[in-house]
């Protein structure tokens, strides 16, 4: 036999082809780097939790607030003699993340296992993908000082999430807490291809929004259900070669991933500045002291042995199931966007309804009830959406529906509701969501539009205000607002202001 | 012989076993020394047989994992919940903190 | 009504049936023919008296039940079939106090179809062994001759069969642990298609390997028995969603309709004297019955152990990365630093082949050597994959010896593993190729011990394995009942 390559048996490069594609291999750069201007260069490594039911492998369910170890089975313990069986939905939901990053699904990847030890992977082993994952490629536009920027992804692969442990100082204990274990994630691995802790924040926060729009994940930051490794490195402007790198684990806010950055940019420079090499090593940012710090290296070198899991089949997406999640994907953020500004919403408007959850659903089921875009739009500006984010509670949850969003710009567009009455009883059709009509007419808010009384107001004003109506009569157009003033105070906010200007017109055209 | 002392001390190490003999040391010195010598002895024979695969011509072929046939596809997404179980699991536990499992501080 | 413990699984089921005698009373023979024999033989780490006679009385109570194919009969498992009740140990001091909290998803079926469980049987430590003796729980003894090992890793379950302890057990087959005891214990035994059989509930060994099969006297117990535990159970991803037939009702095949491959790298093996003997008769018999016998060639062969070793030890070294002390099983209690306690307590709980394969797993996996020795084994499964392909399709079935040597005294090789590996020569290619095999015994050498001829087939065919069986069961000289000599 050839006798095998002697390389060192924990060289973590081998087969990692994930890491070679990285290209993050080189040990130590030695830079003077004092008088030279550097670059960062930063790739991202994020976990979403998907939003499934049961675990990957498994049927318990996933809840994080649950007692410890009580949703837990011989699959995500790790019993002798238990088996994984793969979550449909995650497979779904892996390739809809896929498609919407423009992605290449392949319809054919493998699950792997990547062995190490550690108390909170019952398996000793975790599920993961190597090759082939289940999305190659793709990307995502975000805004950059010079533009828009494309970053690229390398991957998204499918991997089971590790379970949960607790230090206990008093006992001098590790607890463990397999609740979590077996919980699927996508990660989402980027190209080098972000050069400063604002671009990372904004590809984070629009990675986040995507997916949290597409129903993929949850997305709740706190809970750990969103979270980022970052890939740090600088390197001289123009080298093309990429210089060693930090890895800052487990970041799980948008502010924690621009701090720790910034602090690991100040971090690494200071390093090139005095001539001393920096480490390929693993970071932890601590967000109280503002710094990173590199975990305490293992008693060994990691060599996670991956190979294909023997006890899963390839994970197959044939072409007719991509193009079926193709078709069910609702249009990306950026084509909703020109779709809400065509159809004449504010920029403003449209970022509102595409950030806060159910609101663009919300919109799209009264605009089928009221074509009036501008007009829906600006009453869930203005009332529905404050109102829900008073609540705290998600649109879904009122009573009130897009059937009474419907009715009620109806109202205001006939004439029969003026903006304050809404303004006077928005609050209560929002916790009850009764009749608007009944309700307004129960309080006396029903705008007067029965064009007799309105005659008989204008009438009445202009003779109170003789020198206004000649003004008027004499081309001072612009007088007609203060006697249309003058009406609804007569009227107390009742009469409807597009009636009164027409009655005023009429009556000061015929008295000429 | 392919495989020295260090390649088994990091095998052992990937697998977390230990060299016989090593935790207890003391007077058996000489005896684990004898021990380890066996097993490195041992384990290379098993290591140079495995060189007989240089000899296979596998120029072009896939690799075969699994001979799995048909097998079977991804479940539905239903939650199945079994209180009884996490119970007995948990009773296994060789040492419990409340239901928490429990191990030697790691930090 | 006395020794019902003679009879096998077809004629204890017209008795039942015809209500000569009752579940109670065929469970209670088997319990005292073990109770006589155990002492003997070692075949059983745990005889489930009280559990089985409740069980049966309850059958009783209920009534004869022909719906169910196993209705009242007594059956041994393997120790490595989580089952509730004693713990399952899989051979292994570190599961001595293991209790599942499942049951595997071929015992289920077992007791859905009226099957009793009356005893667990012994092991070579996680199925890792040809001979028994790496079982943490002592060796068992060949009924035939007490000095000798009755094969492995499923050695318990076929001294347990052949001692007539029970008509039919279950074994499990990695590299030809039901094949090879089933030979050298004289009695039969099937390795069904990878996936044909559940894995769940199964302490794992070599996954894309392992696979569970019965153990009996006869052919139609075979069939009997896998009618029974074939199909998937929805939680093994890897079982097969292919039809199961009944493999009770198969066309009957006559020995001249057969044509049987040879593959002479097998037959050309260097056979212990007794043995070429023994086989070269069973040859001479079932030609002269009319089978037409032609040498087949599987070119890749003598690659066929490292590439399993390989193989096999990689996917253990992993399976067994979850024996860690933390969740269950052995602990050594003194340890205060984690990494110790991994290492202790692995190391203080697992045996010393276990732990070779675990090393040699860990090894080819690792950094440096993965290309070089596990992805080129894979390679090589498929060639010898293609090999077998090649070679059934100039034939029926192949038809092959399952052991070289004759069971060994208790020691013989122990100081050597590797000859160990190679003695697995005949079993193992079926292992890496997935397919059926049938181990059926061929005759007695003068020394008074058993050896087999093993049948195998494309995946799938267990029907045409347990047909041309059945035709060579009739030409082959019986074995009868083992003497328990002591040498």
């Amino acid at each position: 036999m050839v006798p095998p390559k002697k390389t060192h048996l924990f060289d973590d490069g081998q087969k990692a082809p994930l890491k070679d594609a990285k290209r993050f291999n080189a040990k130590t750069t030695r830079t003077n780097g004092g008088d030279m201007a550097m670059e960062t260069v930063i790739g991202l490594e994020i976990h979403a939790q998907l939003k499934t039911k049961t675990k990957l492998f498994c049927s318990c369910a996933i809840s994080p607030g649950a007692e410890p170890n009580t949703l837990i089975c011989e699959v995500c313990t790790g019993q002798p003699g238990a088996l994984p069986r793969m979550n449909a939905k995650a497979l779904e939901l892996a390739t809809k993340a896929g498609l919407a990053l423009g992605c290449s699904i392949n319809h054919r990847s493998l699950f792997s296992r990547k062995n190490y030890f550690y108390p909170d992977l019952p398996n000793g082993f975790q599920t993961s993908q190597l090759d082939p994952p289940i999305c190659s490629g793709g990307g995502l536009e975000i805004s950059a000082p010079q533009g828009s920027k494309r970053v690229r992804l390398n991957r998204i692969h499918l991997e089971d999430d590790a379970g949960k442990c607790v230090h206990d100082e008093r006992r001098g204990k590790t607890l463990v807490d397999l609740n979590r274990a077996g919980t699927p994630l996508i990660e989402i691995v980027t190209e080098p291809d972000l050069s400063s802790s604002q671009e990372a924040m904004e590809f984070m926060k629009k990675l986040h929004s995507l997916l949290v729009f597409l129903e993929v994940t949850e997305g709740r930051l706190e809970e750990g259900e969103f979270r980022c490794d970052v890939n740090i490195s600088l390197r001289p402007q123009g080298e093309t070669k990429l210089g060693v790198r930090g890895e800052i684990k487990n970041l799980n806010s948008f502010r924690h991933v621009g701090q720790a950055i910034e602090y690991e940019i100040k971090r690494q420079s200071a390093l090139y500045a005095k001539g001393e090499p920096v480490l390929q090593e693993t970071l932890h940012f601590d967000p109280v002291r503002q710094e990173t710090r590199a975990l305490r290296s293992k008693e060994e070198a990691h060599d996670y042995r991956y190979f294909p899991q023997p006890d899963l089949p390839p994970v197959e997406v044939s072409p007719a199931e991509e193009e079926k999640i193709r078709l069910s994907l609702p249009a990306s953020v950026e084509e909703t966007t020109a779709r809400l500004l065509g159809l004449g919403l504010r920029e403003e408007l449209t970022t509102l309804l595409l950030d806060r959850k159910g609101a663009l659903d919300f919109f799209d089921r009264t605009l089928a009830l009221f074509p009036e875009p501008k007009k829906i739009g600006a009453l869930m500006e203005e009332f529905l959406l404050p109102a829900s984010l008073a609540q705290n509670a998600p649109l879904s949850s009122s009573p009130f529906q897009p059937e009474n969003l419907a009715q009620l710009a109806k109202l205001l567009d006939e004439g029969t509701l003026g903006r304050r009455a809404v303004q006077e009883i928005f609050a209560e059709l929002y916790e009850t969501g009764q009749d608007a009509e009944a309700l307004a007419k129960s309080k006396g808010l029903l705008q007067v539009s029965d064009m007799g009384a309105l005659a008989a107001m204008a009438a009445e004003v202009i003779a109170a205000h003789p020198e206004e109506a000649a003004k008027y009569r004499s081309g001072q157009e612009k007088i007609l607002g203060f006697l249309v003033g003058q009406v609804m105070r007569r009227s107390r906010g009742a009469a409807d202001p597009k009636g009164v200007g027409q009655a005023l017109i009429a009556a000061l055209n015929r008295t000429e | 012989m392919s495989i020295d002392e260090s390649t088994v001390r990091a095998v052992l190490g990937l697998a977390r076993l230990e060299l016989p003999g090593s935790s207890a040391g003391g007077p058996n010195e000489e005896e684990n020394r004898r021990a380890v010598e066996v097993m490195v002895d041992e384990f290379s024979k098993i290591v140079d047989y495995m060189a007989i695969l240089g000899e296979a011509d596998v120029e072009g072929i896939e690799p075969l994992y699994s001979p799995m046939i048909d097998p079977q596809p991804p479940r539905p997404d239903e939650p199945v919940a079994d209180p009884a179980k996490s119970e007995a699991i948990l009773k296994e536990a060789p040492e419990l903190v409340g239901r928490y499992f429990s191990v030697p501080r790691i930090f | 009504m006395t020794e019902l413990w003679r009879l096998d699984l077809g004629q204890a089921t017209l008795g039942l049936s015809s209500r000569r005698f009752s579940a109670t009373e065929l469970v209670s023979s088997a319990l005292e023919r073990i109770r006589e024999t155990e002492p003997l033989i070692g075949a059983c780490l745990a005889v489930l008296e009280e559990q089985a006679l409740a069980r049966a009385r309850e059958l009783d109570e209920a009534g004869y039940d022909e719906t169910k194919p196993l209705w009242g009969l007594p059956i041994a498992v393997k120790d490595v079939f989580c089952l509730a009740g004693p713990p399952t140990t899989a051979g292994s001091k570190i599961l001595a106090n293991y209790h599942p909290v499942f049951e595997a998803a071929v015992v289920r079926k077992l007791k859905e179809a009226g099957a009793v469980i009356v005893a667990k049987t012994n092991c070579d430590e996680f199925a890792m062994g040809s001979s028994t003796e790496f079982s943490a729980f002592g060796p068992t003894k060949n009924p035939w001759r007490l000095d000798r090992v009755p094969g492995g890793s499923s050695g318990g379950a076929a001294a347990s069969v052949a001692a007539f302890q029970t008509a039919g057990g279950l074994g499990t087959d990695t590299g030809g642990s039901i094949r090879q005891p089933a030979a050298l214990c004289g009695c039969f035994g099937l390795k069904p298609t990878y996936g044909r059989v559940s894995r769940y509930g199964i302490v794992a060994y070599g996954s894309s390997f392992d696979q569970a099969g019965p153990l009996a006297r006869n052919v139609d117990d075979l069939a009997r028995l896998l009618t029974v535990i074939a199909g998937p159970d929805g939680r093994d991803s890897t079982a097969s969603s292919r039809e199961v037939p009944d493999y009770r009702r198969l066309d009957p095949v006559k020995p001249n309709e057969l044509t049987l491959g040879l593959p002479k790298e097998l037959w050309s093996a260097d056979f212990e004297p007794e043995v070429a003997k023994i086989l070269a008769e069973a040859k001479e018999r079932i030609a002269a019955a009319g089978a037409t016998l032609k040498e087949v060639s599987l070119p890749n062969l003598r690659f066929s152990v490292a590439t399993y070793y390989i193989l096999a030890a990689a996917e253990a070294s992993t399976n067994l990365a979850r024996y860690d002390g933390v969740r269950y099983g052995f602990r050594d209690g003194e340890e205060n630093e984690l990494v110790a306690l991994y290492r202790n307590s692995r190391t203080k709980a697992m045996g010393a082949e276990v732990k070779r394969r675990i090393m040699l797993g860990a090894f080819v996996l690792s950094s440096g050597y993965y290309d070089a020795y596990f992805r080129k084994a894979a390679q090589v499964r498929r060639l010898i994959w293609q090999d077998y392909s090649k070679a059934l399709e100039q034939c029926d079935l192949l038809l092959a010896p399952v052991s070289s040597i004759l069971a060994w005294p208790f020691g013989a090789f122990t100081a050597d593993p590797l000859k160990v590996y190679q003695l697995d020569m005949m079993t193992l290619p079926l292992n890496l190729v997935g397919a059926p095999g049938l181990s059926l015994p061929a005759g007695l050498s003068e020394s008074g011990l058993p050896t087999g001829l093993q049948l195998m087939g494309r995946a799938f065919e267990e029907p045409r394995l347990l047909a041309a069986a059945k035709a060579l069961e009739g030409v082959l000289p019986p074995v009868g009942a083992p003497s328990f000599r002591s040498t």
